[in-house]
């Protein structure tokens, strides 16, 4: 691979770059596999052949694969209607619903979970307050292996739209037109031309949602473990509570368990990208291909607005009402309403603060890291071999695209002894949750400085290397000027993602070292769900609030580095 | 048959209008160029007549039934015209003999019907042994003939065109202006041909609908088109020539040697520019002085730049070089004089 690059970039900062990323994305799988395929020699008494014989185990990977596969039906319904209706028709006020569609996949899941516990059940604020509340005693309907589809279905719709609105947007408003000219109703279009032509995109887009549904913790955690129900990724935390001789290897072997499925699922998944991209000549996202009249778009509208209003307004709205009362099962009212949970989050000092800190830590410390680090290897990149660059791409994937609980359970697997060498332990503190973050968003910092780096004309530098300018100098004064807003983005988008992370900081957290995700998670598992909702209501606020700072950047970013801007 | 009548057809985005207040009436089996530079509302007047743009002002009627306005708006898919797209709008994931069995399809007719039609649409564009391929496998101008075909198979009374050859390299340009003449005297079809190639519309078309700005700027044959153009604009946007100020006459008069003599050196009243073609400028021993600006070699003659006394330039063909600088006489044996647009 250092053969493939261009000649005069300086070889010690090559090897120092690919060696860091090998380290990072490479040696946690790597250790991992070890692990689970690990005493093979002793046969059925192998932690392998152990784990296959528990009953316990299939019944989780049946759990996993009927929530995911339900998951996956739910968020393609969503995400198929908003992509069909905001890329092939005429609604208005496209922006806003794009971005409050895209907004539970920012919204972390333990936040959702917690969310939509508020809005049922008989200790629901919002309908105590509304006089509507179920009786006490009767069952909370989210504590179920259907609860769990809906809510993974809600938060990872926004994939399946983002996935098939890209397919939508490359097909030629020609095509559709051809259609209508030639003597085809709306039914005959849709059928013999827009689903032909999107049904790869589709498969891509189940495949993906399903990944991601499969690795999910935050909901499965919140919702299934109450009520049992447990699928693998929580099946592998609650063997990582109990201790055990083996339990390391178990956790292994479960873990490769999932990552195999979500490799499946993956290359599913790129086969159908590959697939989806036809061949298309002609202009793009000319026209609409439906103009609907005023009345049918003022329905269309009306439909899209009040499904965000069940699967995003709702919930936050219960969510808030329930950090405003003094208990759950209270009704809100001019006397129940109460600001104590924030006040109680803002003056106590202990969990709520450090988690606070440590999360603020770990995500400005993850974003400005890999910031540094993206610069220089997206400039690489840039240069390189096309193949050379696929086969990084997807070495840097790796630990994007496994589900969290692997890499969790491969950075314990690495990190259990002491460093070589500096004889310093890394696990119990923040610094293994730090590395894992490193390992895991360093996919999510590069794209948006490989896609501005690629825009880069090539003349530029050489240009500045007629002048006498050396690589280095190049890299700073005329590289990283241009890519600038791309690299901060990519820094926002990771901090965005890591302050909010759980599943990797829930099994590599340890007394004194929690993080928000956790901190959540832990409060409303211990009851106190009030103080929960109040910090996850600051949660919230503070993706709206990041979403809307990079979408004032948009302006200076290449198209697709905002996921939620077109 | 039935003639196509566009009255006061306007489009207006926001209220930025992009057609303006266009009449035309066009005879059945009429080959019409609409003509104009980028931006002029050509497109979106054919996408008017399609049905994928509404009017905002006005009406199209075809053979009496109103296609578009006083609140109608029939669909594209019930107007049974037929489209040629720039980019030929070939489905991809339909062979070439589905392609062009769409339309039937879409009409409910008979397998074997639709077999017959489609064998014989695909034999009229020569591509027979094509049947089987998917349009990825074609070349531009395959693609190209199987859009046509696609036209062909329903016998629409009008056609719809769109920019077809601005895809295709010369080469090709040639013999798909030939198919498209060849399409012509089969169908019979009325045709509405986009474009912002005047040798393109000059070739094809029986008449030409000059546009500029939403506007309509003159309607007239190939031929008036070039000797009588009405405007400063329209003269500098097709054919050749300078326009130079000529005093003491009106617009819309063909202006002989003398009268051209005289008018150059007059200054008495006002002035109008008047066009005069380069094959209508002959270098001479004595006539109208001028001032040699460029020499340029075309190969069969040489272009000459000229600049009269007023500063305005005329265009000539010489069979020899002319030094620049140099100072000539020319005799000019006619000029139209035009509409000012300034």
């Amino acid at each position: 691979m250092l053969r493939a690059l261009s000649g005069d970039q300086p070889r010690w900062l090559v090897a120092l770059i690919l060696s860091l990323i090998v380290l990072l994305s490479l040696t946690p799988s790597l250790r991992l596999m070890v692990e689970a395929l690990s005493q093979l020699e002793l046969g059925s008494e192998s932690p392998l052949a152990r784990v296959l014989r528990d009953g316990a185990t299939w019944q989780a990977a049946y759990h996993s694969l009927y929530t995911s596969g339900l998951a996956t039906l739910i968020a393609l319904v969503l995400g198929a209607l908003f992509a069909c209706a905001l890329s092939l028709t005429n609604v208005s006020g496209r922006q806003w619903l794009v971005f409050c569609f895209m907004l539970p996949m920012m919204i972390p899941p333990q936040v959702t979970a917690l969310s939509w516990l508020q809005l049922f059940g008989p200790s629901s604020p919002l309908l105590n307050s509304l006089g509507i509340a179920p009786a006490l005693g009767s069952p909370q309907p989210l504590y179920s292996a259907e609860g769990i589809a809906l809510l993974m279905g809600i938060q990872h719709a926004p994939l399946v739209f983002l996935t098939l609105r890209s397919s939508l947007i490359n097909m030629p408003a020609e095509l559709i037109e051809a259609a209508r000219i030639n003597g085809a109703i709306q039914r005959r279009v849709w059928l013999d031309v827009i689903f032909p032509l999107c049904r790869s995109g589709l498969a891509a887009a189940a495949a993906i949602a399903f990944v991601s549904a499969l690795g999910n913790f935050g909901i499965p955690a919140m919702l299934g473990i109450p009520a049992s129900y447990y699928v693998l990724p929580t099946l592998i935390y609650q063997h990582m509570a109990g201790f055990g001789q083996s339990m390391l290897s178990d956790v292994a072997v479960l873990s490769m368990l999932i990552g195999v499925l979500a490799l499946i699922g993956v290359l599913v998944q790129q086969r159908f990208v590959r697939r989806a991209q036809y061949e298309l000549l002609g202009h793009t996202g000319r026209a609409q291909a439906f103009v609907l009249d005023s009345r049918h778009r003022l329905l269309l509208q009306l439909l899209l607005w009040t499904v965000l209003a069940l699967i995003l307004v709702a919930p936050l709205i219960a969510l808030i009402i329930s950090s405003l009362v003094p208990a759950l099962g209270v009704a809100l009212n001019s006397d129940t309403f109460t600001l104590s949970a924030y006040v109680e989050m803002l003056t106590r000092q202990g969990s709520t603060a450090r988690a606070f800190g440590n999360s603020l830590l770990l995500a400005s410390g993850a974003a400005l890291f890999l910031m540094c680090l993206s610069l220089p290897l997206g400039w690489m990149m840039s240069r390189m071999s096309v193949r050379a660059r696929t086969s990084l791409n997807s070495l840097i994937e790796i630990p994007y695209a496994l589900p969290g609980v692997v890499l969790a359970i491969a950075c314990i697997l690495l990190f259990a002894q002491p460093l070589p060498l500096i004889e310093v332990s890394l696990y119990g503190s923040l610094a293994i949750i730090f590395v894992a973050y490193l390992a895991r968003f360093m996919s999510i910092a590069l794209k948006p400085v490989q896609a501005s780096a690629g825009q880069l004309d090539g003349s530029l530098e050489e240009a500045a290397q007629l002048a006498g300018a050396g690589p280095l100098r190049r890299l700073v004064q005329i590289v990283l000027p241009l890519v600038a807003p791309a690299l901060f983005a990519g820094g926002l988008l990771v901090f965005l993602t890591a302050v909010n992370e759980l599943t990797v900081s829930a099994l590599l957290w340890s007394a004194g070292n929690e993080t928000l995700g956790v901190l959540v998670f832990n409060l409303d598992e211990g009851g106190d769900s009030v103080l929960a909702a109040a910090i996850s209501v600051v949660i919230v606020l503070m993706v709206v609030a990041l979403m809307l700072l990079l979408s004032l950047m948009g302006r200076w970013l290449p198209q697709g580095v905002i996921p939620w801007r077109t | 048959m039935a003639n196509l009548i566009l009255d006061n057809v306007s489009k207006h985005f926001g209220d930025q209008p992009a057609v303006d207040r266009l009449n035309l009436s066009i005879e059945p089996g009429e080959f019409v160029a609409l003509l104009g530079p980028s931006g002029c509302g050509k497109t979106t007047m054919l996408r008017m007549l399609a049905g994928f743009e509404n009017i905002t002002g006005g009406s199209i009627r075809l053979g009496g039934q109103l296609l578009a306005g006083e609140g109608v708006h029939l669909p594209p898919e019930q107007r049974r015209m037929g489209m040629v797209f720039q980019s030929y709008a070939l489905w991809p994931h339909m062979s070439v003999a589905q392609n062009v069995g769409y339309p039937l399809k879409m009409q409910k007719l008979a397998d074997s019907e639709r077999k017959r039609r489609i064998g014989e649409a695909l034999e009229a564009v020569q591509l027979t042994h094509l049947a089987d391929r998917a349009p990825k496998d074609l070349s531009g101008g395959q693609r190209q003939r199987v859009a046509l075909a696609r036209c062909l198979v329903t016998e629409p009374d009008v056609v719809l065109l769109d920019e077809p050859l601005a895809n295709l390299d010369r080469h090709l340009r040639a013999s798909m202006e030939e198919a498209f003449r060849e399409f012509h005297r089969r169908t019979g079809a009325t045709m509405i041909y986009v474009t912002h190639d005047q040798a393109e519309a000059m070739s094809l078309a029986s008449r030409i609908a000059v546009m500029n700005a939403g506007r309509l700027e003159q309607w007239s044959t190939p031929q008036e088109l070039y000797t009588y153009p009405r405007s400063e604009w329209v003269a500098g946007f097709i054919g050749q020539g300078g326009v130079a100020p000529v005093h003491g006459v009106s617009a819309g008069m063909e202006l002989g040697e003398e009268a051209l003599l005289k008018g150059l050196s007059s200054d008495v009243g006002a002035a109008t520019p008047v066009l005069i073609r380069p094959q209508d400028v002959r270098v001479s021993e004595r006539g109208i002085a001028v001032d040699v600006a460029e020499s340029i070699y075309r190969g069969e003659r040489y272009e000459l730049k000229l600049r009269l006394a007023s500063g305005a330039e005329l265009m000539a063909y010489h069979h020899q070089p002319l030094q620049a600088g140099q100072r000539a006489a020319v005799q000019i044996s006619r000029g139209w004089s035009l509409e000012s647009t300034r």
